[in-house]
């Protein structure tokens, strides 16, 4: 029997004003992969994420979460709904009047009635996982921008989410920062078996890590499939996507970096 | 051009009535967050109460020295008293001490709160399965509703001392006769008319900041615009409520 779906997104549609930015989007997320969604600036990436974690209402269709409508839910369930899926934001957004140990805290706090020490011992435990340790009297912003992204992925870990999403998590990002955000998501998802939702436009994280891949254009998936099938795919949209700014090696050399493909 | 602007403001004010029926449904909810709360007060009593010392002191020595030039016409230099303590309850206390927190308290709720939504803490608390309303909006509204008052009392007292500096010590009005005379004339209707008000117009700037404060869009330069609107429509509405309430309890 097939395993159900940990996300399902059924026929969202979505209008800002007269903007149209999703026409019809579907696609299910299976338990535990890492699902990227890739796409031009401004396609929407980010909105059809937010989707996702029910901080934006769809004009229609749905958002299922272990089959459970998340739009339709309300009161206990929602919030019970809205705790299975973490988020991690773009800029990270650490509550910059706490500390590190109090960002990390916060979830703990609101949701458990925990005793300091076991709290205490929780942050650590988190903070370790992504390879921070001792800096939990800081400030955000006493920290660098991949620490702060370390610290905000700590926080969305604290309640144990089933989901992670992430939005943007590389956009901005230096070539070396942009790899190790890359194999941090890759490395939570392997230890904590958490499912990830990734939303990027960098071609060559999809290609090392992904397990599928979504791609969004003109507010709808243009294709969805292993990274694999992605580079071969004929679709001219996702090919000017992949090839944009690379030459015919180079496009080569993601053939190679990536697992799945026949290396002819 | 006007009608927009009539549509625009009737329309944020149904929104922040939509606000005041969230902060009342998460109010008696638990968890009750004690430490926030107390950390907002604080902040809101030390921002403004410098301030509101400074400004109701020296409205008290205006006024007596402004009452005097008229009273001492009749002969009457020692119904000074009266006429300050009854002002500053009734009027000046409540209304000085509501612009001055709006414009250090109420500023701060918008500025900070705009920051807050313009990096996305806004949406993390909610993704966190927190609601944002509950633990942003409600520690401050009830901060608003119970410390204008106090500030309020604070502001009347010092009214009231700054005319009995000016009318005794330097205009040598008689003080036995101008405390008696001020006695005499206010009385508690006085100072819990002027507590009423201090009580709508926390609630008015508190709602009408944090709303502003939620509902800012564009970076840093929407957070200056939703601060400055804030500060503009609390105390417009200030104003209008005031004349209202007035027109109501007399």
């Amino acid at each position: 029997m097939e395993e159900r779906a940990a996300i399902q997104v059924i026929n969202l549609h979505k209008s800002f004003g007269s903007h149209r930015v999703l026409k019809g989007v579907s696609f299910e997320v299976k338990k535990g992969e890492l699902f990227y969604i890739i796409g031009k600036s401004g396609e929407g990436k980010s909105v059809l994420l937010k989707h996702m974690v029910g901080l934006i209402e769809p004009d229609k269709g749905k958002v299922l979460i272990d089959g459970v409508d998340f739009h339709g839910a309300s009161g206990a369930e929602a919030l019970r709904l809205r705790r299975k899926v973490g988020m991690v934001f773009q800029y990270g957004a650490l509550f910059d009047s706490m500390t590190v140990y109090e960002n990390i805290a916060f979830p703990l706090r609101e949701h458990y009635r925990m005793g300091e020490e076991r709290i205490r011992e929780a942050v650590r435990e988190k903070l370790r996982l992504v390879d921070l340790e001792g800096i939990e009297e800081r400030f955000p912003s006493e920290l660098s921008g991949g620490m702060r992204k370390r610290v905000a992925l700590a926080r969305a870990l604290a309640l144990n989410p089933e989901i992670l999403l992430y939005d943007e998590p590389t956009t901005g990002l230096d070539p070396v920062l942009t790899d190790e955000i890359d194999n941090l998501i890759k490395e939570t998802q392997q230890k904590t078996g958490v499912t990830s939702v990734v939303v990027s436009h960098d071609i060559w994280s999809v290609v090392r890590h992904a397990d599928r891949v979504a791609y969004l254009a003109n507010g709808r998936i243009e294709f969805i499939g292993t990274p694999a099938e992605l580079l071969e795919c004929d679709n001219p949209l996702v090919k000017g996507f992949i090839c944009a700014r690379l030459e015919g090696d180079v496009v080569e050399a993601l053939r190679r970096s990536c697992s799945g493909c026949s290396q002819s | 051009m006007l009608f927009g602007a009539i549509y625009d403001f009737v329309f944020q004010m149904g929104e922040v009535v939509m606000l005041l029926a969230r902060v009342l449904y998460w109010l008696p909810r638990p968890p009750y967050r004690f430490r926030e709360l107390f950390k907002q007060m604080e902040k809101f009593g030390v921002s403004s109460v410098s301030v509101v010392f400074i400004t109701s002191l020296f409205t008290g020595m205006v006024l007596a020295l402004e009452s005097y030039t008229g009273l001492k016409r009749f002969n009457a230099q020692t119904m000074i008293g009266s006429l300050v303590a009854i002002s500053m309850f009734r009027e000046l206390g409540p209304v000085l001490t509501a612009l001055v927190v709006t414009g250090r308290a109420g500023s701060a709720f918008a500025a900070e709160l705009g920051t807050m939504r313009v990096t996305e803490q806004i949406d993390a608390i909610y993704t966190m399965a927190v609601d944002p309303v509950h633990y942003l909006v409600v520690p401050r509204v009830v901060t608003g509703v119970t410390m204008l008052p106090i500030l309020t009392i604070v502001s009347d007292f010092l009214g009231i001392l700054g005319g009995y500096f000016v009318s005794v010590v330097l205009l040598h009005v008689n003080p036995q006769a101008y405390v008696r005379q001020m006695l005499t004339h206010t009385d508690l209707h006085d100072l819990y008319s002027g507590l009423v008000k201090a009580v709508v117009f926390g609630l008015l700037i508190s709602l009408i900041c944090c709303y502003k404060g939620f509902t800012t869009k564009g970076g840093a330069e929407g957070v200056g615009r939703s601060t400055t609107h804030a500060v503009v429509v609390s105390s417009v509405a200030v104003f209008v409520a005031d004349y209202f309430l007035t027109a109501f309890m007399f």
